[in-house]
């Protein structure tokens, strides 16, 4: 009785406390919290209250490598609705730094840590049978310990994680209750966003060089298909339609301003190895889309593979590979055979007869399409020489 | 002690030469008294089970187009292609057989014929070499081995002539072109290297001659000259006409009936030669790839011998003799000996395997000859190196055996283990020149287990190995543990049919009449 006494007293003096002060905001938060303790059996000032911690520490038993660790820990009251109830106990971890509204996710390197479809962390640990209503953990229970450097953050720096332990009924997926607890974490690596940035960037560049093989915007429909699907396909993480296109509207709009050089530097400066090889292949693929390549075309493709530092044999080789086909006509196509205007007439015969070599080869192939790619090819050589005889003549 | 056979099947004709009792070969004529058999097979439409094989398949074509096949050589191997005739596919090899059924059947009038060598085309791969020799197999033929045709050709004419030193076979039939360079010193031959073009022969040379009559129609009429099959089928033989006629002649002179009239059109030497230029540089860049493989020069080449229907071409003596500085020889008949040498190369293969089973004559005929043939493709395995540019592996063909590789010959790779723990290695047999995997054909693949628990980077020697009779023995040891993988060929081997296969097949096709 003299508890109700004392709270309806107290109760307005509280309320009319809090609104004058910085809670004010909280306290839709702080009513909600009571109330659920209080639906739950429990009270606002149980001293059992289930509870979380977190910890960080170094492995000491590792001379060498010290690997910082988390260790969550769980204690209080489990508060089940029956005895004997199978129960697990789930992690989750949220990046807080720029607020509970704006949270970002903490994705994990390590499968066993890891969410097979969102790749975010995810932990997930057997806690038990709870042997009767409002059981209470009395001591400190670690229900995980993980390596520090499985996680992922968005970005580089300082960042505020919550923990949130959850203690889940397994025959019903019921949640029983949970408890959180945040934690300041330095990430001393480049976060996901800040990569997953810079890689469109590079993605974008790679766009860029095939645009400029193929010239002046506008592009059609099924160039900038071409374009989002491989942008998509090459970003190492989830990347929407609409972010792609972003980046083809991006691209499409400073085309003016943009040049070969700049475009192959970022490609070389911030792009992985294979980055090159997958910029010249798109825009080989960019190039024979509609069906013909010009000799401006291809002129462009020999410049982006020099500045993009690819081998003149390895291009030759990826674009034989690409534009030689009965699919595509190529309006220069000796220039793809190696032949150079500048060459005289022993180096001219020998990169044919080389060439001849290399596609006589392939002429008894199994796949019906390479053999027919491959007599094409002959047709071709046997016309160039025939006109350079000529000529000669 | 049945008759030792050589058959060359061509694209355009073939021919049966047999080993006479002294060891000199001869051609067998066919029933209807030629020497050569033209390669056509032709299904009656109104007598059921009846087929046609030689010159009245090539008759009857231009009744009915569909039901007749041509040029099926250059289709051996081939597993999308099929010709279905009354709810029947028949196959590549199947078409062959019957063709080589009438040959068995035309030559096995005097004696029978069993012990065969079959030639084929110098470039063509292993899945062809099987292809042709199951051919002979559902003919009921004992395929003894294949041989190279300009081998062949080369065998007869060193037997024949007296000839010494570095010669070169142009052998440009009715579908295929191959180059051989070999050095012959009396009856001793060495193969120094061989390169062929799948797709360039006589039935190029005819298409050639259709553009232009189809041209000069079109400028006549402003129509079209073949509309169908049957057009086609005929044009194509007026055309092998025209092209044998303006080996001989300036000029010819034809009247064609197309749907918007008749048209006389005269074709000139002059006008073919400059349409089949292409063509013909072609096997100009065939001879200089196999001249730099030979690590010859033209001066080095003492005599350039001439083999095959389409060499009667004014255009190609005129080629060579500018290009080699003297006249090509053409000692021997350029359509029989193919089969004539593929005889002599039966006989030495059957020698060499036991000579008690050859009688004494061939035997003391052939004790002189000798002959040294190269690998003819290029084989190796599947690999993962580095790649330096991107620091990534990449699949690469790794060759081992290099192709106009004198036989027998060995080499060995040294390649390593990829991941920890690697407890199998999937090994391919490659055959093929290119390093991009995707332009190289695998014949085999293993798996070869190895022991567990071992760090990644174990050695695994890879050896191949090829001896004369063209049996190829691959070994794959992983130095760690003396494991190893031991897979082994014989030219021909693998493939599409199986062994089942090739007898029901063969069963099926006893019944089968040819005439």
């Amino acid at each position: 009785m003299i508890w109700i006494v004392v709270t309806a007293c107290l109760f307005p003096l509280v309320l009319a406390a809090v609104w004058f002060s910085p809670l004010r905001g909280r306290l839709p938060h702080l009513f909600s919290l009571a109330y659920l303790c209080l639906r739950r059996g429990g009270s606002v000032f149980d001293r059992f209250r289930f509870s979380c911690r977190v910890e960080q520490f170094s492995d000491e038993s590792q001379p060498v490598r010290r690997d910082q660790f988390f260790r969550v820990q769980i204690l209080g009251r489990i508060p089940t609705e029956q005895g004997d109830v199978d129960t697990v106990v789930q992690i989750e971890i949220l990046d807080i730094t720029e607020g509970r509204s704006r949270q970002h996710q903490v994705l994990s390197s390590d499968e066993q840590y890891r969410d097979e479809r969102t790749a975010e962390f995810h932990s997930i640990q057997h806690n038990g049978i709870v042997p009767n209503k409002n059981a209470v953990l009395a001591r400190w229970v670690t229900v995980a310990q993980f390596p520090c450097h499985i996680l992922r953050f968005a970005y580089r720096g300082r960042r505020k994680l919550l923990f949130r332990a959850t203690v889940i009924e397994i025959a019903s997926g019921k949640k029983i209750v949970s408890a959180q607890k945040t934690l300041d974490y330095v990430y001393c690596s480049d976060g996901y966003r800040e990569v997953h940035g810079r890689r469109l960037e590079v993605l974008g560049a790679c766009v860029e060089v095939s645009a400029m093989v193929l010239g002046l915007p506008p592009y059609s429909e099924g160039v900038r298909n071409l374009w989002s699907e491989w942008i998509r396909q090459k970003a190492d993480v989830f990347v929407s339609a609409d972010e792609a296109a972003g980046t083809i509207e991006a691209v499409q709009s400073r085309f003016s301003g943009m040049t070969m050089q700049h475009s192959s530097g970022i490609i070389l400066a911030y792009g992985k190895n294979a980055d090159c090889f997958f910029a010249i292949e798109l825009a080989l693929q960019t190039a024979g889309l509609d069906g013909v390549v010009s000799r401006e075309n291809l002129e462009k493709l020999f410049l982006a593979s020099q500045m993009l530092e690819i081998q003149h044999d390895r291009f030759l080789s990826i674009a034989q590979k690409r534009l030689l086909s009965s699919d595509c006509r190529i309006e220069e196509p000796s220039q793809l055979l190696g032949i150079t205007s500048d060459m005289d007439d022993e180096s001219f015969r020998k990169q044919l007869n080389e060439e001849y070599r290399k596609w006589n080869a392939r002429v008894t192939h199994p796949d019906a399409l390479i053999r027919r790619q491959a007599e094409q090819t002959l047709t071709l050589i046997a016309k160039i020489r025939s006109q350079w005889l000529q000529s000669s003549v | 002690m049945s008759t030792i056979a050589g058959i060359d099947l061509g694209t355009t004709f073939s021919a049966l030469a047999r080993l006479n009792g002294i060891g000199r070969p001869e051609i067998v004529p066919n029933s209807e008294g030629e020497r050569i058999t033209p390669s056509a097979v032709y299904f009656e439409e109104e007598e059921a089970g009846a087929i046609r094989v030689g010159l009245e398949a090539v008759n009857c074509r231009q009744l009915n187009p569909e039901r007749a096949v041509r040029w099926i050589k250059r289709h051996m191997g081939d597993l999308d292609w099929q010709k279905g005739i009354d709810g029947r596919d028949w196959t590549p090899q199947e078409i062959s057989s019957l063709i080589l059924k009438k040959i068995k059947q035309d030559g096995s009038i005097e004696s029978p014929i069993n012990d065969v060598v079959i030639s084929v085309p110098a470039h063509f791969d292993e899945v062809r070499r099987k292809a042709t020799m199951d051919a002979g197999t559902l003919a009921g033929l004992n395929v003894i081995g294949i041989v190279n045709e300009p081998v062949a050709a080369a065998l007869y004419y060193a037997t024949t002539q007296n000839v010494n030193g570095r010669v070169m076979v142009y052998d440009l039939g009715g579908g295929t072109f191959d180059v051989t360079i070999l050095d012959i010193d009396g009856q001793r031959m060495d193969i120094i290297c061989s390169q062929g073009d799948h797709a360039l022969g006589g039935v190029d040379f005819d298409k050639k001659i259709i553009e232009l009559l189809e041209d000069a129609y079109r400028a006549e009429h402003n129509a079209e000259l073949i509309e169908n099959e049957q057009d086609r089928a005929k044009y194509e033989d007026e055309a092998e006409d025209v092209k044998k006629t303006l080996s001989r002649r300036n000029s010819v002179r034809k009247i064609l009936y197309g749907s918007a009239g008749s048209a006389r059109v005269e074709i000139t030497r002059q006008q073919y030669e400059k349409a089949i230029e292409p063509l013909i540089a072609r096997t100009e860049i065939l001879i200089e790839v196999a001249l730099e493989e030979a690590k010859s020069t033209v001066s080095d080449i003492q005599k350039v011998l001439l083999v095959g229907g389409s060499t009667r071409m004014p255009v190609v003596h005129q080629q060579l003799a500018a290009k080699f500085g003297f006249e090509p020889e053409v000692a021997v008949n350029v359509d029989e000996c193919v089969a004539l040498g593929a005889a002599i190369h039966a006989g030495l293969m059957l020698i060499r395997e036991d000579s008690r089973k050859v009688a004494a004559g061939i035997v003391t005929g052939l004790k002189e000859v000798q002959l040294k043939d190269v690998c003819n493709h290029s084989y190796g395995t599947i690999c993962a190196p580095v790649d330096e540019e991107t620091g990534q592996h990449v699949i690469r063909n790794s060759i081992i055996l290099q192709k106009n590789t004198p036989l027998p010959c060995e080499a060995t790779q040294t390649f390593y283990t990829m991941a920890d723990g690697q407890t199998q290695l999937q090994v391919s047999i490659t055959q093929g020149e290119d390093e991009d995997p995707d332009f190289v054909n695998k014949i085999a693949t293993e798996v070869f287990e190895l022991p567990a628990d071992r760090p990644a980077n174990q050695p695994i020697h890879v050896q191949y190995s090829y001896d004369a009779n063209q049996r190829m023995h691959c070994r794959f040891l992983d130095e760690q543990s003396g494991r190893t993988l031991e897979v082994e060929f014989c030219a021909g081997q693998g493939g599409q049919m199986t062994k089942t296969d090739i007898e029901q097949t063969a069963k099926e096709l006893d019944a089968v009449k040819v005439q």
